[in-house]
């Protein structure tokens, strides 16, 4: 067997070590000749192999082989699956015996594994690691928070692995599927923001003022967090048991041993899909609350849906829906963090990864606020 | 190619606790090495730093003479993609069809076409015995062919070394038996070297060709098993025999 490599020292593992017409360079030949199909050259997975003649052959001559791998074994395989019976001439010593092995068919094999039940830890033991755990805690945060940046400018750098595909998965996960959820609770909030709105404004005449406080509301506050708090319920959460599943039965190592970085294959392709969609699903969440206002005030308070919405432009300047959007970038990026960081500290115990998804919720909700209270005081003092 | 793996003065541990110390082994080219003894001597332990996943407190690990956590990180991916592993739990990607998860390393590595991808990964898993299950999930699979898909996938790119993390894990003694088997057919065809974990006796005793006996934080004896039998300390005798000498 040889390995596929771009390091040109690197050698193959099988020489051929028949003599035959030699080709120059690198490259694999397919000619067919009288029923015979010469295959000459280099048949390895270093590259695409030469296309195949489509006429009819009996024989299959290797004696212009130079080196072979998996790739000639694999392509014999599948002439020989297509019941197109042929003979080998001139084959590598072990080249019929794996070609033997690969026809087999193997019998059913069956799992009498006993299920992993799991260590729990004592509560005396837990508090007692509690204090030590601290502070290991916060230079890990700190250290996978650098992992993430670094892995973000060797992505933008190189593109090597970026994987559009899984990419687009992730997005249609975190984008897509959680539409539904986050319109509804946003239609909800409206409604209620508008009804104890309107219930007290209507006591001084002023129902009208229900467009301003929903639509304020939403676009500088509420579409954000409640998108932000949905998705840590729903994706954040998902995102944690995720990847602490994938941690415990050794698939992150799995990649390591490819020489891939789990950062890089598993991690960011699920922050940077999280951090695109929460901003987008807020502007779905803004809309759908400032429609539910609308509904309440003008069936239930006597505005008048034109009214209504041209309160709603008058008062709903274009910052705050930049101010919002900002906000749920941020908080985006918080809630998928949270979940990816629970997740690669998840323990191998069997209850630990239901505690990565419990951990991973309430840090997104406690980052959540506090960079609330952040932007709150930060735009107060820039008068925004 | 890839010399035998050497591993010189190697002490492994987690956070401070030792659990190997002073290893010196050299793992022979294109034999079945076993590395064995008992649970909690450090046979996995090992295994971790000798796949790249463990950094030594002290001491090497040299795949020809690139030292593995000495070399650049390039360098060391490069070593990397030359050795496969089978992990205890098979560790297939959960979210990829058994096909994708064997195509998976030649996507990432290779160049090749889609379509001599798909050739490669369906001679793989004819290889090891599994046919008509491209299409199906992880958890659509029992035991025995979770061991045998992720056998395909460590094979994917012809790797020059196998480690095989407890194969027989799991499996009930016949399934055992055949995926022993299947190691034996693999390294006469592939004529490639694998380094098997295991405390399986009857496994031990059907593919090894060279042993190695870990025991108690050092390793402790190194040989043909016929070498270990007849030379090996009292331990390693009653480790083979499976039975307490007195």
């Amino acid at each position: 067997m040889s390995t596929p490599s771009n390091n040109s020292e690197t050698p193959s593992l099988n020489e051929g070590d028949n003599k035959g017409d030699k080709v120059e360079g690198n490259v694999s030949v397919a000619t067919i000749e009288s029923g015979v199909l010469f295959l000459k050259g280099d048949w390895t997975l270093s590259q695409p192999h030469a296309e195949i003649p489509t006429e009819p052959f009996q024989t299959v001559d290797l004696s212009g082989l130079k080196s072979w791998d998996s790739t000639l074994v694999a392509l014999l395989h599948r002439f020989r699956s297509s019941e197109n019976i042929f003979q080998l001439k001139s084959a590598p010593e072990n080249l019929e015996r794996l070609l033997q092995m690969a026809s087999g068919k193997a019998p059913a094999v069956v799992d009498t594994r006993a299920p992993f039940k799991g260590v729990k830890k004592g509560q005396r033991e837990k508090a007692g690691l509690w204090f030590a755990k601290v502070l290991e805690s916060l230079t890990s945060a700190v250290s996978f928070l650098g992992e993430i940046f670094i892995s973000i400018f060797r992505m933008a750098r190189t593109k090597k692995h970026f994987r559009a595909q899984d990419w687009l998965r992730e997005l249609h996960e975190a984008g897509g599927r959680a539409l539904p959820i986050v319109t509804f609770l946003s239609f909800l909030v409206g409604m209620i923001l508008a009804f104890v709105g309107a219930i007290q404004l209507k006591l001084f005449g002023a129902s009208i003022y229900v467009a301003n406080l929903v639509g304020v509301s939403m676009t500088r506050e509420m579409g954000a967090l409640v998108t932000a708090i949905v998705m840590a319920g729903r994706t954040g959460a998902a995102y944690a048991a995720q990847i602490g599943s994938m941690k415990r039965s050794e698939e992150l190592d799995a990649l390591r041993t490819m020489g891939l970085s789990p950062i890089d294959m598993v991690v960011l392709p699920k922050i940077s899909a999280l951090t695109i969609m929460v901003p987008l699903l807020s502007v779905f969440s803004v809309f759908a609350g400032m429609f539910a206002g609308l509904l309440v005030t003008s069936a239930a308070f006597g505005v008048s849906e034109s009214q209504y919405i041209q309160a709603t432009v008058d008062s709903v300047p274009p910052r705050h829906f930049a101010i919002g959007l900002v906000k749920a970038l941020v908080y985006g990026f918080l809630v998928a963090y949270s979940g990816a960081w629970r997740g690669m500290r998840c323990g191998n115990s069997a209850d630990a990864v239901g505690q990565a998804a419990t951990s991973a919720v309430v840090m997104s909700l406690t980052l959540i606020v506090v960079a609330d209270g952040i932007f709150a005081i930060i735009l107060n003092a820039i008068n925004l | 190619m890839l010399e035998p793996i050497k591993v010189e003065n190697l002490s492994l541990g987690y956070g401070g606790t030792p659990v190997l110390t002073q290893v010196n082994v050299e793992f022979p080219k294109d034999k079945i090495t076993v590395v064995m003894g008992g649970s909690g001597n450090g046979k996995s332990t090992l295994l971790k730093s000798l796949i790249g996943l463990l950094p030594p407190v002290s001491g090497k690990v040299f795949y020809n003479d690139a030292s593995l956590y000495d070399v650049s990180p390039e360098q060391k991916q490069e070593l990397l993609h030359r050795i496969g592993v089978l992990y205890q739990g098979g560790a297939l990607w959960s979210d990829r069809t058994v096909a994708e998860n064997v195509a998976f390393p030649l996507e990432e590595f290779t160049t090749l076409p889609p379509a001599q991808i798909k050739e490669i990964v369906d001679y793989k898993l004819s290889l090891v015995g599994l046919t008509g299950v491209d299409d199906r999930y992880p958890e659509e699979l029992s035991g025995g062919m979770k061991k045998r898909a992720s056998l395909a996938r460590a094979m994917a790119l012809d790797p020059e070394i196998l480690f095989l993390d407890e194969p027989s894990s799991g499996l009930d003694p016949l399934n055992s038996r055949r995926l022993d088997e299947l190691i034996l057919e693999l390294q006469a065809g592939l004529k490639t070297s694998f380094v098997v974990i295991t405390h399986d006796l009857q496994s031990i005793h059907t593919i090894a060709q060279y042993a190695i006996f870990v025991n108690k934080g050092h390793v402790e004896s190194q040989g043909t098993l016929d070498e270990l039998k007849s030379k090996g300390s009292k331990e390693v005798k009653e480790f083979l025999s499976g039975y307490k000498q007195v």
